[in-house]
Order: C-alpha cells, then structure tokens, then sequence
C-alpha cells in the first residue's frame, strides 16, 4: 500500500506531531490533576496533592 | 510493555484500594438485521457463540499473561530494587479513584532520583502518567469501548523520543484477543512500525492455548520480519503450569505449585534452542539455558518474604513487611556467588489518605467484593 504525501503535507504532519508531543509530554500529569481535583468531593487543596510531606491532609 | 518500575508503582497504588478485580465482562451480540444474508450470517454466528457458551468455559488470560503468576508473583526480579527508596502514595478519592505518588530513589542506577505518578480512574476510564526527574513521561491510558472491550495506550515520551503502543482487548466467553501496533506511521510512503496480536483460546476449563503474531518494519528501507510465538498453560487448583515456544527459538517453561493458601512455590526456566539470542547479546554459549526456583510466603502479619534461587548462581531474597498502619518496608537482596558481588536494598512506603477515603473504607470492610464496588471505582485495565 504505497502512497506518496506531497513534502509539504508530511512536514506540516511531523510539525504537528512534535507539537503534540511536548503539549502531552508536560500536559498529561496537569490534566490528571485536574481532574481528579475538580472531581473529588471535598475537593483536596493543591498543596497537599503536590507536597511529599503528609501536612493538611486531614 | 510497563517497566519494572511502572508494574512495582501501579501495584502498590492499586492494592491500597483493593482494586485488582478482572474486568473480563462477558457480553454477546445480538443477531439481528433487516437484510436477509447479514441476519443468516449473524444467526451462524450467534448459533456458534451459543454452542460455545454451552461449553461452559471462562474467559482465559491473555497469551503474554500465561506466566504471569510465576514472573510477577513469585519470582524475585520484579521486587528487586537495590538501593534506598521511598514511595510516598496519597489517595485522595476512592470514587472516582483520585491518587497521588512521589517517589526519591538513589543508588540503583535505574530508577530516576524523583517521580511524580497520579492515577485517576472511574469505571470507564483509567489515567496513570508518571513524569520524573529527567522530565521523561510514561503515561497509560485504557478506556472501555464497550462493556466487554478494552482500548489501551501506553506511550513514553523523554528527551529521546516518544514511543506508542495502541492496543485493543477484545474478550469473548471462551477466548480473548488482543490487537497492538507499536509506533504506526505512514510517512514514510509504507507502513513502518510493529503490529502484532496474540489470541488465546480455553479448549477445557484448565488447558488455554495461545499464539501471538508479530509484524514490524523499522524502516521503509528494510524489508519487514514477522514471526509466530506459540504458548499453553494449564491450570488446575494446585498447580499452574505453562510454556511458550517464540519465534527467536526461546522456549519458556513455567510451573507454580500452591503449597496452601500462604505459600507458593515456582520455577521458571528459559531455554535458548537456537543459541541466536545468548550470541547477540553477546554472552557465553553456556548461558543459553536458565533456571530460577522461587518460594513466596505469606505470614500472618501481612508480610510477605520471597525467596529465589538459580542457575546463574544468584540467591536472593525479598522481604516485604507492615510497619505500620501507614508504612510498609520492602528489603532486598541478591547474592551472586559466580562474581561474589551483593545488592542490597531497601524500601520505605508511606500510604495516607484523606478523611473521605477513610470512612469509605472502614465502610467496605465489611461487605463482600460485590457489594465494595459500589463504592469502589472499578477502572479497566
């Protein structure tokens, strides 16, 4: 199944896939955040989601 | 595929809720269309789904899962972790499951020195990602597509590139498949990357026969490979025995014994019949054959020791242990007598959860597994 993409078309292609890497790479962790804090009820304070140290987890 | 850390990580975060639950839902397609061919062709296959329900047969594991008691739960080499580490896990939701994981490590020369993992998960959707020091991301993401199916993603992104494995689990009464590229992409005027499925079948309700095939092209220079990997596993009550023939001539032997409810005892051994894969690695011919013996106990205290031996004349030992309601100490160590070098490690998990987690569970403690999801999430994996 040979198929030709015009240069244009491929570069336009691997510009977006770069892009939409980086955006994943430092997105996905911040979206998981998001949502398990805006889904959790009551919802956690960032602090002590994003502390190593086990304060203001009551 | 995860990685030692990742199966080590996700276990630790998913017991904590007592998660673990297969998700196999079994479901069947109703036959039934307007158009006279499509709903006699439906009929055959409803008639046959019929048929072989009539059997009685459950859903078998997956083919690369065949061994999966021996190597993930008795064996040694997935708890080993030399070297000083500490996990520290919060959960912050039980539904939908809400958790958080950091993790320090040094002296392994593996892990990275700081990881951040958060999990999200409801019943439909689960998220892990897990982003360390070296700012490289391991992220899975699987999804149910419907009630019985199961769509998966696992990419790794770092400084090095990014690789991503899709996969789809499709379970039926008797037989489970599963379909997986790694890294697709039509650029290149071909089809570059590797896709594979494996399949596998119950043909009683102790023997499963598998086979998994694979198909990859690096680049569209090359020309492509392919190859055929063929597996059984028998389980009874007992004992558990499996073995797998890959096309790279590895043939794969399994047997784990349960002694009783608390001890198991496993061996694994991996023979190399072509002497291909000792050369590329560049080893001696004499190593073309490995056997490891391993026994996993459990005490009434809730720690666990495993203790394993083998061939490369290696012993070593895992001992996992409750110090606490809230912390949990693994160590480790390996003995390798051949080169008299010694690995010894030692891990620290703290676990704390909020005040809404520790009411659920105190909640769920006395219902059965059933009644629990209710108010457990129970996320596909």
């Amino acid at each position: 199944m040979a198929f030709r993409l015009s240069e244009e078309t491929k570069e336009r292609i691997v510009k977006f896939h770069e892009l939409s890497q980086v955006a994943f790479r430092y997105g996905f962790i911040p979206l998981i955040i998001y949502l398990g804090w805006s889904q959790t009820t009551p919802r956690p304070s960032l602090i002590s989601l994003l502390s190593p140290l086990p304060m203001n987890r009551a | 595929m995860a990685t030692i850390d990742e199966v080590r990580s996700e276990k630790s975060q998913l017991e904590l809720v007592g998660l673990g639950v297969p998700n196999a839902v079994k479901d069947s397609i109703k036959a039934s269309s307007k158009v006279p061919v499509v709903s006699h062709v439906l009929g055959l296959f409803d008639a046959i789904s019929k048929r072989r329900t009539a059997f009685g047969l459950s859903t078998p594991p997956k083919f690369e899962d065949f061994s999966r008691e021996v190597e993930k739960e008795v064996l040694t080499t997935y708890y080993m972790v030399p070297g000083l580490r500490a996990d520290l896990n919060y959960t912050a939701a039980v539904k939908p499951m809400f958790n958080v994981m950091q993790s320090f490590a040094v002296g392994n020369g593996r892990d990275n020195a700081y990881t951040f993992a958060g999990i999200y998960a409801t019943n439909n959707v689960f998220l892990r990602g897990a982003l360390d020091s070296d700012k490289a991301l391991s992220a899975h993401i699987v999804g149910r597509l419907s009630p019985a199916i199961i769509g998966r993603i696992q990419a790794h992104a770092s400084d090095r590139g990014t690789q991503a494995v899709y996969e789809v689990d499709v379970p039926f009464s008797d037989s489970i498949l599963c379909i997986r590229a790694a890294n697709p992409s039509f650029l290149d005027s071909k089809f570059t990357g590797m896709s594979s499925f494996n399949f596998s079948q119950s043909i009683t309700s102790k023997l499963a026969l598998g086979i998994s095939g694979l198909w990859q092209r690096q680049s569209p220079d090359y020309p492509a490979q392919a190859g055929f990997d063929l597996g059984g596993r028998f389980s009874s009550d007992l004992f558990t025995a499996s073995g797998s023939l890959s096309a790279q001539g590895i043939l794969g032997l399994s047997y784990l014994q349960k002694f009783s409810d608390k001890i198991q005892g496993a061996i694994s051994t991996s023979i190399d019949l072509t002497g291909m894969a000792a050369a590329m690695a560049g080893e001696a011919p004499g190593s073309a054959c490995t056997t490891s013996a391993a026994i996993k106990m459990e005490y009434p205290d809730q720690s666990v020791l495993r203790l394993q031996a083998d061939s490369q004349y290696k012993l070593a030992f895992v001992l996992e242990r409750i110090v606490a309601d809230t912390m949990r100490m693994t160590i480790c160590s390996e003995f390798d007598q051949a080169k008299t070098t010694c690995k010894l490690g030692l891990g620290l998990q703290f676990e704390s959860q909020s005040e809404s987690v520790e009411g659920v569970m105190r909640q769920i403690q006395t219902l059965s597994q059933e009644e629990s999801k209710t108010y457990l999430a129970v996320p596909p994996q």
